[in-house]
Parts: structure tokens; C-alpha cells; sequence
């Protein structure tokens, strides 16, 4: 999962992932910000939660991925059934090409497997 | 021949759309005429039609693209001659201008590198820190970010040790001071700077604001948080423009719930939800369902719930402030465009044309702050 996530950072414009339970919990975090684990977990946690209460207001549907975008860059959400992969972006990274390396990075995190903490 | 052809074509486009440009509604004529004028090879006049545009439309993601895109091209050779007489002769004047240039093209962190290395470079020169406290001023009025105030205020703090009779230094902090709500210490420096140049027109306007607010309760640091954390916190609103009626219920424009509705009826859109400071309107299929205030929505109250999450981590994960977002699953969609307090999400079906919808958001968002004056003064 290290190697995975460590891939993903290497591709121009992404800052860091990590990757989180469906609770909030940082399972493995590779950030290249200043942030700490701790306050990223926090984090995580609430605009998960936030999410997930804006999708049960819509009819409980399951997330397939939340683009959030800011003046300096992009938060993507990915989800990976039992958890979530969270990609912090700066704002030059391409939207297409790095979309297709989060799905890629995801579809190789959920075949690990070890997901179901 | 067809080269001829195409520039003539070209020509009659152009004039036709910079006429479309004025009476458009939307910025798509705006942008159509940049990619025309670049075809052209007029980038220079793509770049002055982009930042008109962009004046109007300032929250369209594809002018603000446009303009960056532009001013990268246009500015390589005139940053290429800025970085080579730096290197020659590191003069203040080729600093200045070197930062001068970033804080153009909105390369703001660039821009606030520059200018500390002009800080380091002349550290007893009082223009240096203020150019340097004008580009954290600068970001923190983009992102928000608490550092940027504090650091703005610290560098003009420096100028103003360097040279006590600056007016210029002085009204800087009581501006920076007003932005974040300091109103005691802002009218302070607000005093001095009158005092060391009487007449300054600024002055005097931002005298008759500040003697109207009441004095702050909280320290600097905490009010510089609050900013950062609930965007509109301390941030002065400007009235709403006189004339438009405004909506009993809300206490919104009229034209702004009128909005709201005319993008609920957009193919594909389930319901629309806009909250501002607690002034909150949900639209379904082109009927306000709800306009009462003080009642209770769960869509209403999520959208006011993830705009303050959704900023948060953006500032804290380090990217900014939170402008938009896009929600999928296998069902339908969210979109969400936000400034400051302002937030408007739309739910709609997973067939919908997202760019439209999205783009109406985010016009709404930037003619809404217009209108109702949700940006610092």
C-alpha cells in the first residue's frame, strides 16, 4: 500500500494521499504538506463525515469519488469499498491524466485487498 | 488561399462575438473571442479581453485559466528580462519589479518569495517590507489563511519601524487591521498616518467606515483565525446595491431567490440549495419550497455544513480556499460552487449536462457576491 500511495505521489501536481476508513481513520497517510498525521486524520474524518450526511440526505447511495476544489489546488476522494483514498492535488496538476492515475491506484488498492481493517 | 480565407472568417467572427461579448450573459462569448484572438496571434488583446472579462465574471474557472494561461505566455520573454537585470545589478527598483510582475499575474506564492528575498537583500529598506507585506495581503485576501494575515501585518510592522514617518507604512496596518476586525489598534495607526499626511482621500474613507464599527473583543490572532476558519467572520460587508426589492421571507434580493429557482428548472437538476449567513433558500423543479427563515432544511442545513468542512480542509491541507466541488454516485450528482459564506449546491440526475450546470453555479456565485456584497471591503 506504501509503494502504491508513494507511486501516486510521484506523478506531477500530487502533494499526497492517504488513505482513510469509512470512520475517519488514517490507515496509511504519505502527505508531502505540512500537516501532521493527526490533524490530517481529523480532517479526513470530517469531510468524510460531511459527505457521507450529504449522501444519506440524497438516498443512501455509496460514493464513487468527490472532487473538491480550493484556489491552490484539488482534494479528490476515491472510494474503495471498505475505505477511502484521498489525493491532495496542487492546481496545475492535468485533471484527466491524474484522474486515470488515482483510478488506477485505487483499483490496485482495493485488488490488495488489505483494506478491511 | 483557405489561409486568407480562415483569417477573414476569423476577422468577421471576432467583431461579431466582442459585440455578442457585451450583451452576453454568460462569459462563453468572452472566451470564444479569446481563442479566436489567439488564433490571430493577438495575444496581447486575448490577454486585455480575458481580464475584462474576467472583471465580469470573476468566479469563471475558464477566464481565470485564460487570463494565467496568457499572462504566462505573454510575461515568458518580459520575466526572462526582469530575472536578467536581477542577476546584472540587484537593485531594489529590479526587485520591486520582479514582485510587482508575480502579484500581476497572480502568481502569488512566487510573488511573496520574491519579495523576501528583497527583504533579505535591503532589510533596512521600508519599501521592502511593504512589498512585502502587499503580497501576503494579497494571498491572504485569496486564501484566507491566518499566516498570511500575520505576516502582512508583521512586514508592515517592519516598514514602519524602518521609517516612523511613513504614512503610507501606517495606513497599511490600519487597513490590514480593518480587514481582520482590529478596529482599536486600525484607527490607531489610521490617526498616525492622518496625522503625518493629512488630505489622503483613503484615509478619510476609511475613517468614516471604522468610527461606525463597534471595538473588537477578541486579540488580533483569534479575530486572524476566526477569518480563517469561518471566512466571513470579521470580513466587512458592503451593502446590498440600492434599488433591487428584497424577498420578505429571506431577507435575500429578490433577484437572488429568482436565481436560485430559474437554475432549479435546468434539465437534469433535482433541487438546489443557497446559503448565506444564515439566509438560506431551496428551490425544486421552479417552486421555492422553502423561503421562510428560521425553518428547517436538511439539504439547507448541509449545504451551510459542507461549505465549513469542505473550507477547512482546503486551508488546512494547504490549497486554499474552498471554491468548488463535485460529488458522484451511480444514482446522480452534487455540484457545489462556494466564496466565503456563500455556498450553493445543486443535486442533480447522473444524466445531466455537469458543465452547464456547473457553470451557471459558479456565474451565480460570482454575480450573488456582486449583488450581495459578501467580499471584504
Amino acid at each position: 500500500m506504501h509503494e502504491v500511495l508513494l507511486a501516486l505521489n510521484r506523478v506531477p501536481g500530487i502533494l499526497g494521499s492517504l488513505v482513510a476508513t469509512t470512520d475517519g481513520m488514517v490507515v496509511v497517510s504519505k502527505l508531502k504538506t505540512d500537516l501532521d498525521e493527526d490533524a490530517a486524520a481529523a480532517l479526513v474524518s470530517s469531510l468524510l463525515s460531511g459527505t457521507m450526511a450529504l449522501l444519506d440526505e440524497c438516498g443512501r447511495p455509496r460514493m464513487d469519488q468527490l472532487v473538491l476544489r480550493a484556489s491552490r489546488g484539488k482534494i479528490i476522494v476515491t472510494d474503495l469499498g471498505h475505505s477511502y483514498l484521498v489525493v491532495v492535488t496542487d492546481r496545475n496538476l492535468d485533471l484527466n491524466q491524474g484522474l486515470i492515475e488515482i483510478k488506477s491506484a485505487a483499483q490496485t488498492l482495493r485488488r490488495l485487498g488489505c483494506l478491511s481493517v | 488561399m483557405l489561409g486568407i480565407l480562415r483569417s477573414v472568417i476569423d476577422a468577421v467572427l471576432a467583431n461579431r462575438l466582442r459585440v455578442r461579448a457585451e450583451r452576453d450573459g454568460t462569459p462563453r462569448s468572452t472566451i470564444e473571442l479569446c481563442a479566436i484572438l489567439q488564433r490571430q496571434g493577438r495575444l496581447a488583446s486575448a490577454e486585455k479581453v480575458a481580464k475584462s472579462g474576467l472583471a465580469r465574471y470573476p468566479r469563471s474557472m475558464e477566464l481565470q485559466d485564460l487570463v494565467q494561461s496568457l499572462w504566462r505566455r505573454t510575461g515568458k520573454k518580459r520575466l526572462a528580462e526582469l530575472e536578467k537585470a536581477l542577476a546584472q545589478s540587484p537593485s531594489a527598483q529590479a526587485h520591486e519589479s520582479l514582485v510587482e510582475f508575480f502579484l500581476e499575474g497572480e502568481e502569488l506564492d512566487r510573488a511573496v518569495e520574491c519579495a523576501k528575498a528583497y527583504t533579505q537583500a535591503f532589510p533596512k529598506s521600508p519599501t521592502a517590507f511593504k512589498v512585502l507585506g502587499r503580497a501576503h495581503i494579497t494571498r491572504f485576501h485569496r486564501d484566507h489563511v491566518a499566516e498570511d494575515g500575520a505576516a502582512a501585518l508583521r512586514a508592515y510592522q517592519r516598514a514602519v519601524e524602518a521609517d516612523p514617518a511613513d504614512a503610507s507604512g501606517h495606513f497599511a496596518i490600519a487597513e490590514t487591521y480593518y480587514y481582520i476586525g482590529v478596529v482599536s489598534k486600525a484607527l490607531l495607526h489610521l490617526y498616525r498616518s492622518m496625522e503625518l499626511k493629512p488630505g489622503q482621500p483613503e484615509a478619510d474613507k476609511l475613517y468614516k467606515t471604522l468610527v461606525r464599527l463597534p471595538i473588537e473583543k477578541e486579540e488580533e490572532h483569534e479575530l486572524l483565525r476566526e477569518v480563517e476558519e469561518n471566512d466571513e467572520a470579521h470580513f466587512r460587508y458592503a451593502p446590498s446595491s440600492g434599488g433591487e426589492t428584497q424577498s420578505v421571507a429571506t431577507g435575500l434580493p429578490e433577484q437572488t431567490v429568482r436565481e436560485v429557482v430559474r437554475i432549479s428548472t435546468l434539465a437534469g437538476v433535482r433541487r438546489v440549495a443557497f446559503s448565506r449567513k444564515g439566509q438560506e433558500v431551496l428551490a425544486q423543479e421552479g417552486q421555492r419550497h422553502l423561503v421562510q427563515a428560521g425553518a428547517k432544511d436538511a439539504f439547507l442545513e448541509l449545504a451551510a455544513g459542507f461549505r465549513r468542512t469542505a473550507s477547512l480542509s482546503a486551508k488546512r491541507m494547504g490549497i486554499g480556499a474552498f471554491e468548488e466541488a463535485e460529488l458522484s454516485w451511480a444514482q446522480g450528482k452534487v455540484v457545489a460552487a462556494a466564496s466565503g459564506p456563500t455556498i450553493i449546491l445543486v443535486e442533480t440526475d447522473p444524466s445531466a449536462r455537469l458543465g452547464t450546470i456547473a457553470s451557471a453555479a459558479r456565474d451565480f456565485i460570482s454575480t450573488s457576491q456582486r449583488r450581495g456584497g459578501s467580499g471584504h471591503a
